[in-house]
């Protein structure tokens, strides 16, 4: 095209770009004659003028904009066919997937990153970042599933998919009152929180990142941010720049400075905000630069009832204003210490308790009061959350709290990371243990020396010896010297909290961190076999629960703490096989429970805790009985599972999901009862029902290989239970449709115990073959064939290297009495 | 930052005729583009506030007295800025093509912060190429997609900084596109 042609060509398509399109035809008649070509020409640059109107929009994203349409969405991403595409904003595009290569076949939400580089960094990053939000298990949280890279490098996030509408749509769509307004941001609080004591900062939370679904809020994006943050990478002590949306950004997230809990703290305040008036405290202008860092972090917020009519400012005034204004300070000194005591607030206003949030009077403004704000240290159970609390007056102390946080953090990070990934791909596990002692340790200790006068400091101390500890404790579960480490960690902890509780002994939150403590390390004592000290220390955590139940008696979390206390020290008395000593503890037990029960009757954990109660109680009676012959304490037995099972009913009608494997416990276990008082008949029908509940459940998924289990295990208890009625042909009948269902689990789960269940059903064959032989002697034939069949189950594994050695002499111990009914079927 | 003055001086000494005050401009607008994008960029998402238009207007602000020149000298301020913008982007795209082909990639300062923002499934050295083209034919049609597209100016800001009339920024604009979009996506599908 030459110049000439191309202003020939331009002149007409203005002039026809002027019309109106039904004129067109007439002025391209008109102008172009009878020249084809340019005609030609003309039309078909015409022809994108429907997307030239979006297209190259000055003001956009150079080549953002430049294609209009929606690409098709890619078949696939990573291992993941895409469904559809279910949304789209800056960042990138979210897909609707599901797992490709049916290893699960969930649906996800698959984030495709594409204004970013996907470059090694961030990926290595994205790793570090899950294996963190590996231990974010929340219901009120997303979870993150996966990520990756694309083959052109475009990083992308799997995460749980929710159905549900943005925080704020869904409260207009419902038009839902201030009341259900905060309670909805009660439980969001919670998830935050839950974060915050993994020490796991949002920093981007807006009304966008949080859906609804079926009543309830689920956080999206967590951690995301940080993957995305180049930044952050390697340098954990130099804050990095954060990524984030500006309208819900704190002053000191736009000034690019540490971040902290403060900054969840501060987003979620205008949120609050948003939720409660239909406005932001302020508008952030876009375009400038300069502008927008100074309406954050300068021009006052307006306040709640300042964006409301009159009508809801008479509501919003007082309580919910103060709380918004203290949720959004600029100064995060002077913000919520923690999004715990920002919900606790909320509380205090849906409870009609004064609120601690109050208008900011003169003397505070002049920062007279600071001295004692450094005294509201929150109850918060993280590291984290205590940064802020400590309300420095100084810019130096403001410098090592962020220094603290920083080294706890480093210190999570080591311990929980490197300390996973070394023990992933080591052989040994020595060097992941020197590198987990070395590191934390010496961050450790170094908080230690700062802490002496301090006791926020201990408790952070304290804090880090008990992750230690539980990491130790779980990590090497085979290997008994890292018992040793872990109890050494756990003790230490616990005799800092010991000091500091000595010196502070109301302290609620120091008491349940004690609290805490010790039933980790009675576990620990547990698993390392020392019966003993177990007890002990589940007798010092009971001592504690019973202390904050008495300060608190009217606090549903003390008395179930209490009630959890109570029952774990039941099972350590168990373990030490103290059965009388636990009849009182067991009753006692079961009888906080019904308090709790009644307190809260419609939290369905209860009730099934409630239960649970109830069959504990009745076990123990059972194991009572069987020990002395006791009919009255059977009786009690069956009293208890009873009334499980009734409590059981009860929740099965509500929701059969939840409770139908519980209710086909109740009845199994109820037929052990029965059939120990020799009701065989009423055993059979409580096994029926059982196994009906079971074969239902795994007919429904065919994967499940518990309920697949529990089916064998039911049909064993009824031959068992037919054999003892005297009725041999449904005895064999049932356990051989018992032995092909351990088959069918035997292909699901190639375990070497399925196989050792399948070869133990062979023997309980035999043995009801060989219990009739002295009737039938011709049975005998039978039996030795059941017994040499588990005993060549038990061979092949023990070939194999996989039967554990306590279980070796099973062998010789069937191949015996093979070979005792082969005999006996000689002498017949 | 350099004082607002000594840009504000440059900008008036350009305007009065004096070519060599563009030059000596450029270095220090470059340092300051660089200097915000370090600052700013990086933390921000493209969907939000911060565009490279919008750095530009923001090395503006920061550059220049605003009590001391008119609108028109902001016109041509960024209009200088929008060059420099274009060249940026595409040195970056190339940067990033290079690093591709030979396995790494590197930093490069502006145009590394730049990429947060560059969608990667776009080719701006096709849109480049394409207004290089139409630059060929119509120069002043391509000085008013550089204004308008990198420089993110007004139909009005462009008219001063190119000293013709909105209606024709408005006519070249509206053609240019058509023009450009029939260039990179090939003959429509009717």
């Amino acid at each position: 095209m030459t110049a000439a042609r191309w202003s020939e060509i331009k002149s007409i398509l203005s002039a026809v770009l002027e019309q109106p399109e039904q004129d067109r035809a007439v002025t391209l008649d008109r102008l172009c004659g009878s020249d084809g070509d340019l005609r030609r020409e003309v039309e078909s640059l015409l022809s994108f003028e429907q997307r030239a109107s979006d297209a190259l929009n000055s003001w956009a994203v150079p080549g953002a904009v430049l294609r209009p349409e929606l690409d098709p969405p890619p078949e696939s991403i990573g291992p993941y066919k895409i469904l559809r595409e279910i949304g789209r904003g800056g960042m990138g595009v979210v897909y609707l997937g599901e797992r490709a290569d049916g290893e699960y076949r969930k649906q996800v939400a698959i984030k495709l990153i594409t204004s970013g580089r996907g470059d090694e960094a961030m990926i290595r990053r994205f790793r570090r970042e899950r294996q963190i939000l590996a231990h974010l298990e929340h219901n009120g949280i997303a979870r993150l599933l996966d990520g990756g890279a694309t083959a052109e490098g475009q990083p992308y996030f799997v995460m749980e998919y929710i159905e549900g509408l943005p925080l704020l749509q869904y409260c207009e769509a419902n038009a839902l009152p201030v009341a259900g307004r905060l309670r909805l941001f009660l439980e969001i609080c919670d998830a935050v929180a839950h974060a915050h004591q993994r020490l796991i900062v949002h920093r981007d939370l807006k009304p966008g990142n949080i859906l609804v679904s079926g009543g309830h809020p689920k956080l999206l994006d967590f951690g995301v941010a940080r993957v995305l943050d180049a930044e952050i990478s390697e340098e954990i002590t130099q804050a990095g720049l954060p990524i984030i949306t500006p309208a819900y950004a704190s002053p000191e997230q736009i000034r690019g400075g540490a971040y902290s809990v403060s900054v969840d703290v501060y987003s979620l305040g205008v949120i609050f905000f948003e939720l409660l008036a239909g406005k932001r405290p302020y508008e952030v202008p876009t375009g400038s630069m300069t502008e927008m860092v100074r309406v954050i972090c300068e021009q006052q917020p307006r306040r709640l009832t300042e964006a409301v009519d009159e009508r809801a400012r008479r509501r919003l005034r007082g309580d919910l204003e103060n709380i918004a204004a203290k949720a959004i300070e600029k100064d995060p000194r002077r913000r919520y210490s923690s999004v715990d005591e920002f919900a606790a607030d909320i509380r205090r206003h849906l409870e009609g308790i004064p609120v601690r949030a109050r208008r900011a009077t003169l003397a505070y403004r002049t920062g007279k009061f600071l001295a004692r704000h450094r005294l509201a240290v929150p109850a918060g159970l993280a590291a984290a959350v205590l940064i802020f609390a400590f309300a420095g007056t100084t810019w130096w102390e403001a410098r090592r709290a962020e220094r603290r946080f920083q080294d706890v953090r480093n210190l999570a990070h080591s311990v929980m990371f490197e300390l996973h990934d070394s023990i992933a791909s080591l052989p040994g596990a020595t060097a992941a243990r020197e590198l987990l002692v070395a590191r934390a340790l010496e961050y450790l200790e170094r908080l230690a020396r700062e802490s002496e006068s301090d006791p926020s400091l201990g408790r952070e101390v304290a804090h880090g010896y008990e992750r230690i500890g539980v990491v130790q404790g779980a990590v090497y579960e085979s290997n008994l010297g890292n018992y040793a480490a872990a109890l050494d960690s756990l003790k230490k902890s616990d005799a800092i909290l010991e000091r500091l509780l000595a010196r502070d002994p109301q302290n609620d939150s120091l008491r349940h961190d004690r609290f805490r403590v010790l039933n980790r390390l009675s576990s620990a004592y547990g698993a390392a076999g020392d019966h003993t000290r177990a007890s002990e220390s589940a007798a010092r955590s009971l001592a504690l629960a019973e202390a904050s139940y008495r300060a608190h008696p009217l606090e549903l979390s003390a008395l179930s703490d209490l009630v959890a206390a109570v029952s774990r020290y039941g099972d350590m008395l168990a373990d030490e096989e103290k059965y009388e000593e636990m009849v009182p503890v067991r009753e006692r037990a079961l009888q906080l429970t019904e308090q709790l029960a009644s307190a809260d009757p419609n939290t369905p954990d209860i009730q099934r805790s409630l239960a649970l109660a109830h069959k504990k109680l009745a076990a123990l009676y059972g194991k009572l009985a069987s020990l002395s012959h006791d009919a009255e304490r059977l009786e009690k037995s069956r009293g208890e599972y009873e009334r499980a099972l009734a409590i059981d009913q009860e929740r099965n009608r509500k929701d059969p999901n939840e409770a139908q494997m519980d209710l086909s416990f109740d009845y199994s276990d109820l037929g052990w009862v029965l059939a120990r008082e020799g009701q065989n008949r009423v055993a059979l029908d409580a096994n029926f029902k059982a196994l009906a509940i079971r074969v239902d459940r795994s007919n429904k998924d065919p994967n499940d290989v518990r309920a697949a289990r529990f089916v064998a295990s039911s049909q064993e208890r009824i031959a068992a239970t037919y054999g003892r009625l005297g009725d041999l042909s449904n005895s064999v009948k049932w356990a051989r449709l018992a032995i092909a269902q351990w088959r069918k689990v035997a292909d699901l789960d190639r375990g070497w115990s399925t196989n050792v269940e399948l070869a133990d059903t062979h023997a309980e064959l035999a043995e009801t073959y060989e219990s009739f032989a002295r009737k039938h002697r011709s049975l005998y034939a039978s039996a030795g064939a059941e017994f040499d069949q588990a005993r060549a189950l038990y061979s092949a594994l023990r070939d194999k290297g996989v039967l554990p050695k306590a279980l070796h002499p099973k062998i010789a111990e069937y191949a015996a009495a093979a070979q005792r009914c082969r005999q006996a079927q000689r002498a017949n | 930052m350099s004082a607002p003055t000594e840009v504000t001086q440059l900008l008036r000494d350009w305007r009065n005729g004096d070519k060599a005050a563009l030059d000596r401009m450029t270095p220090i607008l470059y340092e300051e583009l660089r200097r915000l994008a370090r600052h700013f960029l990086s933390s921000e998402r493209p969907d939000h506030t911060l565009q490279p238009t919008a750095l530009v207007h923001e090395a503006y602000l920061r550059l220049v007295d605003q009590h001391a020149v008119d609108w028109q000298n902001r016109a041509h301020f960024l209009g200088v800025a929008a060059s420099m913008m274009r060249r940026v982007l595409i040195n970056h795209a190339r940067a990033n093509q290079a690093a591709k082909r030979e396995g790494f990639s590197k930093a490069i300062g502006l145009e590394d912060a730049l990429g947060v923002f560059t969608n990667p499934r776009v080719d701006v050295l096709e849109l480049n190429s394409a207004l290089q083209q139409l630059t060929e034919l119509d120069p002043q049609q391509g000085r008013v997609v550089e204004l308008r597209y990198f420089g993110g100016l007004t139909i009005e800001e462009t008219a001063e900084v190119m000293g013709i009339s909105p209606a024709t920024v408005k006519r070249e604009w509206g053609t240019a596109k058509l023009w450009l979009l029939k260039k990179i996506e090939g003959p429509a599908l009717q």
